[in-house]
C-alpha cells in the first residue's frame, strides 16, 4: 500500500505520513488491548447470553414481525457496549461527566416545555433535525452513576463513611433528575434512579446515623407527603392493586397460572398467543415466560439474574479501592435489582403496575442499549483498573490528593 | 457488612417472588387452566324455528312468516348524529309507515362503545313489501338486512283462544327457560303456552376459539338447533269458523268433542286478533278489547263459570243413584213448588202449576226442579259433593290448556272454609238444580256429558300429535247402575225428540237422533214474592239468563258431544238449540258422524 502511494505521486506524500502516524497509534492500541482483554471479566458476558436468546426466542413466537427489530436493537446494544468499552473512561472522565451530566439535566428540563406528551405523560423530546424522539431520564441512569463515581472517586470516604456534608452533595446528584423524572411524570423511572442512586450510596459507605434519620423519615413522610402529591392514574393503580387486581394483572395471573410446573407448547399458550395477555412482549414478557416454560422457567430466569447481581456485587466488593468500578458494578445490580424485582412483583400482583420493563429481556430498545452501555463502560474500568500504573499524570493528582498508597 | 445487607434484603424480595410465582403457577395451576379456557372459549346460540300448529286436516293455524328485519351499523350516534339520521331517513324513505322516533330511541337504547354488533330498529317487515328495496338497501354499509320470521296466525280471530299467540318475554321467563330468554319470544296463552317448550325446539350453538378481541379463530364444536316440532291438533277450523260467525251477535261458548276426548272444536265469542300481539299491542287496541263488556280476552270454554243450570241434572241423578239406588225407583209429585223449614221457604219448579207425577225420565225430559228438590234433601249435600267431583264438577278436566278454571262444587266443609257459616238446607235444594254456588265450564259440562253418553271420564284434548307422539287418550270408565242410566239416556232423548221435550223444536228433525239437556242459568235471584216470572225476553240484556244445551249424538252410538251456551240468551232450547242443530247438520255432511240403524226407542214411559 505504501508502494502504491509513493510510485503514484509526490502529493500523497503528505497523507502517508498520516497513514504512518495512525498506524502507529494503532500499535499502541493493540498494545494496550493485550491488556485490555487480560483483565476483560468474561464470565459476566456469558451471564448476559441466556437472557438475550430467551428473550429472543419468546418474542419470536409471539409476534415474529418482532423479532427482526429485537436483532437491530442487539446489533445497537453490541455497538453500544464497545463504543462504552473502548472510551478512555479514566481519561476524558474528568470533562466529559460534568458535561454529560448537564445535557441531560437540560434534556430533562427541557420535556418541560417542549417534550412530547404519550398517553397523558411528558416524558419524550424530539431532537431537532433528526426527528427522533428520546426519553432523557433513559440516559440519566448513566448520567446519574457516572456523576456518583466521579464525584465519589475524587472524594473517597472514610473508613466510617460520608459525612452530612458530603452525603447532601451527593443527594443532590440524585434528588435533582429524580425530582424532574417524577413530574413527567415517570414515577417509575424516578424511584429505580433513587433507589440505585442511594443503594450506591450505601455499598460506598455514609455514616450509620444518616441513614437511621433518613429511614425513618422516610417511613413517616410517605403516606402523609407523597400520597396526596400523586396523579390520579397513579392514585388509581395504587387503589387497583390494594384492591381487586387490573384486567392486565388479571390476565397476566392466568398465562402464569396456566403454564403449571413445566408450561405449554406454543399454541397451547392461548393467553398470549390469542392475546389475552396485554403488552406481552415488553413490560409482561415474563408471564409469556410462564405460560410457555412454567415454574421451572421462570425460576431458571430469576436464577439467571440473581446470579448477575450477586456477580455484580462480588465485582464491587472485591474492587474496595477503585470506587468507578465500586459505584457502576454496584448501580448496575442495583438497577437490575429493582428493574427486575418490580417488573416481576407488578406482574403477579404483588405491586402496582409502574410499566418498568424486565432488563434485557422485554422487547424494547432502551433498555438493551443502556443497559449494554453501563456494561461496556464497567468492563472498560476493569480492562483499565492498572491504568494507574501507566498514567502518570493521573497518578500525581491522586498523589496530590493523598489517595495513593 | 454493608453488602451482607444488602443481600439479605434482595433475598427477602426474591424469596417472596418465588413463593408467589409458586402459588400461581404450581398450587392454583387448575383454577387458572379454568380461567384461561374460559377467555378463549365463546358459545353463539342459534335459535330454533318455532314449530307450527296445524287443525286435523293439515290446515296450518299458527307459522313463522318469513320476512325481514333491518338493523344500522354500531357507533353512528357517537360524534357525527348525522350518520344516524341519514341511515334512518334512507330506512323511511323506502318504508313511510315507520316510526323515525321509535328507531331513534331503540337505536341509542342499545348503542354503546362495547357494542360492535348492528342494532335492530325495525323487526319484521314482509317479504313482499322488501323485495323490490332490497337491492338498493343492501347496498347502503351502515344498514344491514337479515332474514327473520314472525309469527302469523291465519285464522287470525277464529282460533285465539285454542291457539293463544306468543308476545316477548319477561325478565322472569328469561330466568327460566334458557330457550327463552335466547329466543326472546315465549307463548302467552292457548297452545303457544302449554306446548311453549315443544313448539320452540331446542337451542342449538357453536362454541368458537376467540382472541382477545372476541374474533373468531376456530370453531370447536357444533350443535345444530332440534326445531320444526309441529303440533297437529284435533280442531278442524272449517268447524270453528262455521261455528263462530253462526254466533253472530251473540257472545257465549261451544264445544265439540268427541266421546274418546278429541276436541273438533272449542269456541268462544266474540274473540280478538292474536296477530296483535305478536309484535307487541298497542295501548289503543288493548283498551279497546279491555273494556269490552262480552269479555272477548275470556277463554269462555275454560274460563267462563257458570251455574250449570238444569244441565247439571243428569249428573245429580247418577249421583242420587250412586248415593241410594233405590231412592230413583220412587216418582215424585210436582204441584209446582215445595217448602221448606219453619219459615215455609217456597222454592218453586220452573212450571208454576207443577209437572204431577213425575218418574226419572220425565223429570229429565220436562225438567222438573221439585223432582231433584226432594231427592236431594234425602241424600244430602255431602254424599251429593263427593259423586259430583267424580263426575267433573268442580274439578279440572286436564284440557291441554293453560290455566284452565275448575268451577265449584260445593258442600258443608267447602262453604265452612269458604264463608266460615253453616250449610243450609235450601242451598242443597238450589244446588240441586245447578244454581246457588255451583260454577262449571263448558269444558266441564262438555266432558260429564260424554261421561253420561258413554260411562267413560275422558280428558278433553286439543293436541293429538306433539312432535310426532300420538297424545295418548285418558278414559276412567264408571259403573252406573243401568236401570237408572238407560232412563236418563232415555230422558234425555226425550228432550229432543219428544214433542213436550226443551229441545224439541230446534233437535227432533236432525239427520241422526240427537239427546241433550238443556240448562237456563240465572244470572239474578228471583224474588220470593215474585209468582210468575217475567219472560227472559223481557228482561235487561245483561241481567237475562245464560242458555245453556249440552247434547251428545247419534243416541244409540254416541260419536259426538256438543255443548253451547249462550250468553244472556234465555232459555237454552229455544236459544242454543238452532246453533247445535246447525253443528250436527254441518258435521253429518262432513261425515263425522258414522251412519248407524235407526233403532227404535221404548216409548212406553212417555206419561
Amino acid at each position: 500500500m505504501e508502494r502504491w502511494f509513493l510510485t503514484k505521486s509526490n502529493q500523497h506524500l503528505e497523507i502517508i505520513s498520516h497513514l504512518k502516524i495512525s498506524i502507529k497509534s494503532m500499535k499502541h492500541l493493540l498494545e494496550i488491548d493485550t491488556k485490555l482483554l487480560k483483565n476483560f471479566n468474561l464470565i459476566l458476558m456469558l451471564q448476559m447470553i441466556p437472557l438475550w436468546v430467551i428473550s429472543a426466542m419468546l418474542v419470536n413466537e409471539i409476534q415474529p414481525s418482532l423479532y427482526d427489530k429485537q436483532m437491530l436493537y442487539y446489533a445497537v446494544a453490541l455497538v453500544g457496549f464497545f463504543v462504552a468499552f473502548i472510551m478512555p473512561w479514566r481519561k476524558i472522565l474528568w470533562w466529559f461527566v460534568p458535561i454529560f451530566y448537564a445535557i441531560n439535566l437540560g434534556l430533562l428540563v427541557s420535556v418541560e416545555f417542549v417534550g412530547k406528551s404519550i398517553l397523558g405523560a411528558t416524558r419524550w423530546v424530539e431532537i431537532p433535525g433528526v426527528g427522533i424522539t428520546v426519553q432523557p431520564s433513559e440516559f440519566m441512569k448513566v448520567a446519574v452513576l457516572m456523576m456518583l463515581g466521579y464525584i465519589i472517586s475524587r472524594n473517597p470516604p472514610s473508613k466510617s463513611g460520608y459525612g452530612l456534608w458530603m452525603f447532601l452533595k451527593l443527594s443532590i446528584v440524585i434528588l435533582v433528575p429524580f425530582v424532574l423524572i417524577a413530574k413527567e411524570p415517570d414515577l417509575g423511572t424516578a424511584l429505580v434512579l433513587l433507589i440505585a442512586g442511594y443503594g450506591v450510596l450505601f455499598i460506598v459507605g455514609v455514616k450509620w446515623q444518616i441513614w437511621a434519620v433518613l429511614v425513618s423519615f422516610v417511613v413517616i413522610a410517605i403516606p402523609s407527603l407523597i400520597y396526596p402529591n400523586l396523579h390520579d392514574y397513579q392514585k388509581k393503580r395504587i387503589n387497583d392493586f390494594l384492591n381487586e387486581p387490573s384486567y392486565h394483572v388479571q390476565q397476566a395471573l392466568i398465562a402464569i397460572g396456566a403454564g403449571g410446573v413445566d408450561g405449554n407448547q406454543k399454541d397451547e399458550a392461548t393467553q398470549t398467543q390469542l392475546k389475552f395477555l396485554p403488552i406481552s412482549t415488553s413490560d409482561f414478557i415474563f408471564a409469556y415466560l410462564g405460560e410457555r416454560f412454567g415454574f421451572v422457567g421462570m425460576v431458571s430466569i430469576v436464577l439467571v439474574y440473581i446470579l448477575l447481581i450477586f456477580h455484580l456485587l462480588f465485582i464491587a466488593s472485591q474492587h474496595n479501592e477503585d470506587y468507578l468500578i465500586q459505584v457502576f458494578a454496584s448501580g448496575l445490580a442495583f438497577l437490575f435489582f429493582v428493574y427486575m424485582t418490580v417488573n416481576i412483583y407488578m406482574i403477579i400482583g404483588l405491586a402496582p403496575v409502574v410499566g418498568l420493563p424486565l432488563p434485557m429481556f422485554s422487547h424494547g430498545g432502551t433498555s438493551f442499549i443502556i443497559f449494554s452501555v453501563i456494561f461496556g463502560i464497567l468492563q472498560n474500568l476493569i480492562a483499565f483498573k492498572d491504568f494507574l500504573k501507566y498514567n502518570s499524570d493521573h497518578k500525581t493528582f491522586m498523589l496530590s490528593k493523598n489517595r495513593l498508597k | 457488612m454493608r453488602y451482607k445487607i444488602v443481600i439479605v434484603i434482595f433475598l427477602i424480595f426474591w424469596g417472596i417472588l418465588l413463593h408467589r410465582v409458586y402459588n400461581i403457577s404450581v398450587k392454583s395451576n387448575i383454577y387458572y387452566e379454568k380461567l384461561a379456557k374460559e377467555n378463549i372459549e365463546k358459545k353463539i346460540h342459534s335459535k330454533p324455528t318455532r314449530g307450527e300448529i296445524l287443525d286435523r286436516n293439515g290446515k296450518i293455524l299458527a307459522y313463522n312468516k318469513i320476512g325481514f328485519s333491518i338493523s344500522i351499523a354500531p357507533h353512528l350516534d357517537s360524534g357525527k348524529k348525522k350518520k344516524l339520521d341519514s341511515a334512518i331517513d334512507t330506512i323511511v324513505g323506502y318504508f313511510p309507515d315507520l316510526n323515525k322516533s321509535v328507531m331513534k330511541k331503540v337505536y341509542q337504547q342499545q348503542s354503546s362503545h362495547y357494542n360492535h354488533k348492528f342494532i335492530k330498529v325495525v323487526d319484521f317487515i314482509q317479504y313482499d313489501h322488501m323485495i323490490s328495496h332490497y337491492p338498493a338497501l343492501s347496498l347502503n354499509e351502515n344498514i344491514l338486512i337479515e332474514a327473520e320470521t314472525n309469527r302469523y296466525y291465519p285464522y287470525n280471530k277464529y282460533a285465539s283462544h285454542i291457539i293463544g299467540y306468543i308476545g316477548r318475554s319477561n325478565e322472569k321467563e328469561n330466568t327460566t327457560d334458557p330457550v327463552v330468554e335466547v329466543v326472546g319470544r315465549v307463548g302467552k296463552s292457548g297452545l303457544e303456552r302449554s306446548y311453549n317448550s315443544v313448539l320452540q325446539g331446542e337451542l342449538g350453538y357453536q362454541i368458537f376459539k376467540v382472541n382477545a378481541r372476541n374474533k373468531e379463530i376456530e370453531l370447536l364444536k357444533n350443535v345444530d338447533a332440534k326445531d320444526n316440532k309441529n303440533i297437529i291438533t284435533n280442531i278442524d277450523i272449517a268447524l270453528q269458523k262455521m261455528i263462530y260467525d253462526r254466533f253472530g251477535e251473540d257472545s257465549g261458548a261451544v264445544v265439540v268433542m268427541r266421546p274418546n276426548g278429541e276436541v273438533l272444536a272449542a269456541v268462544s265469542v266474540p274473540s280478538f286478533n292474536p296477530n296483535l300481539f305478536v309484535g307487541g299491542i298497542n295501548f289503543k287496541d288493548w283498551k279497546a278489547l279491555q273494556e269490552d263488556l262480552d269479555h272477548p280476552f275470556t277463554n269462555k270454554f275454560i274460563h267462563g263459570t257458570y251455574p250449570p243450570g238444569s244441565t247439571i241434572k243428569m249428573g245429580m241423578a247418577l249421583a242420587f243413584s250412586n248415593a241410594n239406588p233405590q231412592l230413583l225407583d220412587r216418582s215424585e209429585h210436582c204441584r209446582g213448588y215445595i217448602k221448606l223449614g219453619k219459615a215455609d221457604h217456597k222454592f218453586r219448579c220452573w212450571s208454576s202449576w207443577g209437572h204431577g207425577a213425575t218418574s226419572l225420565r220425565k223429570a229429565i225430559r220436562e225438567s222438573c226442579d221439585v223432582f231433584f228438590y226432594n231427592k236431594s234433601l234425602e241424600v244430602g249435600i255431602d254424599a251429593i259433593a263427593k259423586n259430583m267431583r267424580d263426575f267433573g264438577f268442580g274439578t279440572a278436566t286436564g284440557i291441554d290448556l293453560p290455566t284452565e278454571y275448575s268451577g265449584i262444587m260445593p258442600d258443608k266443609n267447602w262453604k265452612m272454609r269458604r264463608y266460615k257459616q253453616p250449610w243450609y238446607m235450601g242451598e242443597t235444594v238450589i244446588s240441586s238444580i245447578g244454581q246457588g254456588y255451583v260454577l262449571s265450564t263448558p269444558m266441564q259440562i262438555a266432558r260429564y256429558t260424554a261421561l253420561v253418553a258413554t260411562s267413560n271420564l275422558v280428558t278433553p284434548q286439543i293436541a293429538s300429535i306433539v312432535d310426532n307422539q300420538i297424545v295418548q287418550k285418558v278414559e276412567i270408565p264408571f259403573h252406573f247402575n243401568l236401570k237408572h242410566l238407560t232412563e236418563i239416556r232415555a230422558g234425555m232423548y226425550d228432550v229432543c225428540n219428544h214433542p213436550k221435550g226443551t229441545a224439541y223444536k230446534a233437535l227432533h228433525d236432525m239427520p241422526f237422533l240427537v239427546a241433550g239437556k238443556t240448562g237456563t242459568s240465572q244470572v239474578v235471584s228471583i224474588g220470593q214474592d215474585v209468582k210468575k216470572r217475567i219472560s227472559e225476553e223481557d228482561m235487561e240484556y245483561y241481567t237475562r239468563s245464560h242458555a245453556w244445551i249440552t247434547t251428545y249424538a247419534p243416541y244409540d252410538d254416541p260419536q259426538i258431544i256438543v255443548t253451547a251456551i249462550i250468553e244472556h240468551g234465555g232459555h237454552g232450547g229455544s236459544a242454543a238449540g238452532p246453533i247445535v242443530a246447525d253443528i250436527y247438520r254441518w258435521l253429518h255432511q262432513k261425515g263425522y258422524v258414522k251412519p248407524v240403524v235407526k233403532t227404535e226407542v221404548d216409548e212406553s214411559d212417555n206419561r
